[in-house]
């Protein structure tokens, strides 16, 4: 559920990679983002969910609606992470992706535009970094 | 006796009198009609030889027009060759004009990679290649304004000018000049004279520079005065350049203000310059909603007075004398600033990467080279900048396109447009695309530093590296104070946001000062240069620049608290 009326509504943020490390990084530098501007980015409570594989990602996605999805972009297990997203658009247009990766060939980040990513960030990943993967949540601007 | 009958005879004889009377009449009836039809005739000859004068009159005056427009058309035709013939061999004249200074350029630079300049000569040799490049540069912008000025396509800006300032660098700049030919250089400025008006600075001083250097040039002896005026009811500044030069002959004076003229060829072989100074002043003169005149006397001298509208004009009780009395010792020439971060430069020519690269080096930053703007999307994502550098025109991927694709992905540092487009309507586009500012090619080095000083860290304090960042090694002590400080850390947060609310200027500087004063004793150095770079610009800032820099540094303070 991307369309939030409530801004006290509790927040969905779901970390999709398959190293628990990046997951735990990623949920720090987001951490630090939500502190410092909560008003920014109308993220007051907040809820985190981990994926480490893609049919996990496409179930918790289906089970916890999430507002906010952090995908890796190198998940294992045959699928990539841009048929993945592709994916998650088509069974919700409305999702807020951002691809995670560990370098940012140009393919890959056109590619995941293409896609409907809203962001792309490249580890290692900085706080500053990810909030600025995450300034179109802020205006809600989904592709 | 026999009687006669006549009877009969006079019967005929009547009849015959009558016949013969009435033939008589008939006849005279006929003479007086002929006499009539001879009379009409007569007036119709006239008639006649009337329409034919008229006609003869007629034709002849139409011949002579006829003649006049041929006359006039013929002069026309000679004035219509005379002027292609004057374009053409203006053409050809610039093409010497430019093919000249890069003889010099390139045959000097040859003749260095060849080793064939003594060592001790290398720095004078250095010399004319860059005065053949500004001189060619100069020339080129010249032929530039001269076509927008043709086609119509140049605009004026309408901004403040600061009027005394103006003066003072054109005094700086003339003065030299004026000195290694022992002449003299005065600027008067009248007390009327505002302090400020609305105008195009850089075209003003386009024209100021013209018409000194003109005066300077043509000036053997004496000197050169520049008098300042004002004429409150129309709003004109009115601005005299008085020289005791040579003067101009008349029949020179008039073609002076056009281009093209064969007059000014010799002109411009003799004493140098591109010959067309004069006209695009005027141009631009009338542009800026006045106009230059000329009085000259041959062996006397020559007065150029440029007229400007002030639109909006400020005036203060401050004289320019006094306000030359005030000023510091200039330096114009850019100081090389102190900084410290790290700049993304995506430009294709290798030249230029090197060229810009020795700049931003030269400050103390570091800089990184993308290609294209393909490189330059992937390299600003996968590294942390402070400023970036986008040329427009790139292969494979170009600037704006570059920027676009960042843009979507939230990319929020500043980017700034690099791009040999002057045309303001271009540079309007790039700023509405959401670029941080223009840069024009080639760099203007002042404009540049300042571009870097805005968005890079000062780096008169350096940070410590200090050994605390490794809070295993800490004291224990200190490791407490700074869980302390971690607590602190929502205070500070608090205060920002309140005083970015109040939009209280004051209160948002004390933090950030507190901030950038604490946070370097724990190790938390991004905290502090951040905190830095606000401080230093604070008051140089738009609200957006602002804005996003506050957010970067709540979100660096955010993260020390959780370390």
């Amino acid at each position: 559920m991307s369309e939030q009326n409530n801004d006290t509504q509790e927040k969905t943020i779901l970390v999709v990679d398959d190293i628990e490390y990046t997951r735990q990084l990623l949920r720090n530098a987001v951490l630090a983002v939500i502190n410092a501007e909560p008003d920014k980015f109308k993220i007051h409570r907040y809820k985190f969910v981990n994926a480490s594989n893609s049919l996990d990602a496409m179930a918790k996605i289906e089970q916890h609606q999430p507002d906010l999805i952090f995908l890796d972009i190198e998940l294992p297990g045959g699928v990539n992470g841009i048929e993945i997203l592709k994916r998650i658009k088509k069974q919700d247009a409305q999702a807020f992706v951002i691809m995670v990766s560990g370098e940012s060939t140009i393919e890959n980040v056109q590619n995941s535009l293409k896609s409907g990513a809203s962001g792309f960030i490249v580890k290692p990943f900085s706080a500053v970094k990810v909030a600025e993967a995450m300034k179109n949540f802020e205006k809600k601007k989904i592709k | 006796m026999r009687k006669i009958r006549v009877t009969p005879l006079s019967d005929e004889l009547q009849q015959l009198k009558q016949l013969y009377q009435a033939e008589c009449e008939a006849r005279q009836r006929a003479e007086q009609r002929l006499a009539e039809l001879e009379n009409n005739s007569l007036d119709h000859n006239q008639q006649l030889q009337h329409i034919g004068q008229f006609l003869e009159q007629a034709v002849g005056v139409q011949i002579q027009e006829l003649q006049v427009a041929k006359g006039t058309l013929e002069s026309q035709k000679e004035e219509a060759e005379s002027a292609n013939q004057a374009k053409t061999s203006f053409l050809a004249n610039m093409s010497h004009e430019i093919r000249t200074p890069l003889t010099a350029i390139i045959g000097f630079s040859q003749s260095i990679k060849n080793g064939l300049i003594d060592k001790d000569k290398l720095p004078e040799i250095i010399d004319i290649i860059i005065d053949n490049g500004k001189h060619l540069l100069n020339l080129i912008n010249d032929i530039l304004d001269l076509s927008k000025i043709e086609a119509e396509q140049l605009a004026v800006e309408s901004i403040d000018v600061d009027l005394f300032k103006l003066l003072h660098e054109l005094g700086n700049v003339c003065q030299p000049n004026a000195q290694n030919k022992d002449l003299s250089f005065t600027i008067e400025v009248s007390q009327e004279v505002p302090s400020n008006i609305t105008s195009d600075p850089t075209r003003l001083r386009q024209i100021l520079l013209n018409l000194c250097n003109n005066a300077l040039k043509f000036t053997q002896q004496g000197g050169i005065t520049v008098k300042v005026g004002y004429f409150e009811g129309l709003n004109l500044l009115e601005i005299d350049v008085i020289d005791t030069g040579v003067g101009i002959a008349q029949e020179k004076a008039e073609k002076l203000f056009t281009a093209f003229t064969q007059a000014d060829e010799s002109t411009t072989r003799k004493y140098g310059g591109t010959g067309l100074g004069l006209y695009i002043s005027k141009q631009l003169a009338q542009l800026l909603g006045g106009d230059i005149t000329l009085e000259t006397e041959l062996g006397k001298g020559s007065t150029f007075s440029l007229s400007v509208d002030c639109g909006l004009a400020q005036f203060e009780d401050l004289t320019y004398a006094e306000y030359i009395n005030c000023r510091s010792p200039d330096d114009d020439i850019p100081q090389v600033p102190k900084l410290k971060g790290s700049v993304l430069l995506a430009e294709d020519n290798e030249i230029n990467q090197e060229l810009i690269a020795m700049h931003i080096k030269a400050c103390g930053a570091q800089v990184d080279i993308a290609c294209d703007g393909q490189q330059a999307v992937e390299l600003a994502l996968q590294s942390d900048y402070d400023l970036v550098l986008m040329d427009i025109q790139m292969p494979n991927m170009d600037g704006k396109e570059a920027f676009e694709t960042l843009q979507a992905l939230g990319f929020t540092k500043p980017i700034v447009a690099l791009t040999a487009n002057v045309i303001s309507s271009d540079v309007e586009v790039y700023t509405q695309m959401g670029f941080t500012a223009s840069l024009a090619k080639p760099l203007n080095l002042t404009h540049f530093y300042e571009t870097l000083g805005k968005h890079l860290y000062p780096s008169d304090n350096p940070t410590q590296k200090t050994a605390q960042s490794d809070t295993e090694q800490m004291d224990p002590f200190l490791l407490k104070l700074r869980r302390q400080y971690q607590t602190e850390i929502t205070n500070y947060l608090q205060q920002i946001d309140t005083a970015m609310n109040n939009n209280d200027l004051e209160a948002l500087f004390e933090v950030v000062h507190i901030v950038k004063g604490t946070a370097g004793s724990f190790g938390f150095d991004e905290v502090t240069e951040m905190a830095g770079k606000i401080q230093d610009n604070l008051r140089l800032e738009t609200p957006e620049q602002l804005k996003q820099q506050i957010s970067a540094l709540k979100i660096l303070l955010s993260e020390a608290q959780n370390e």
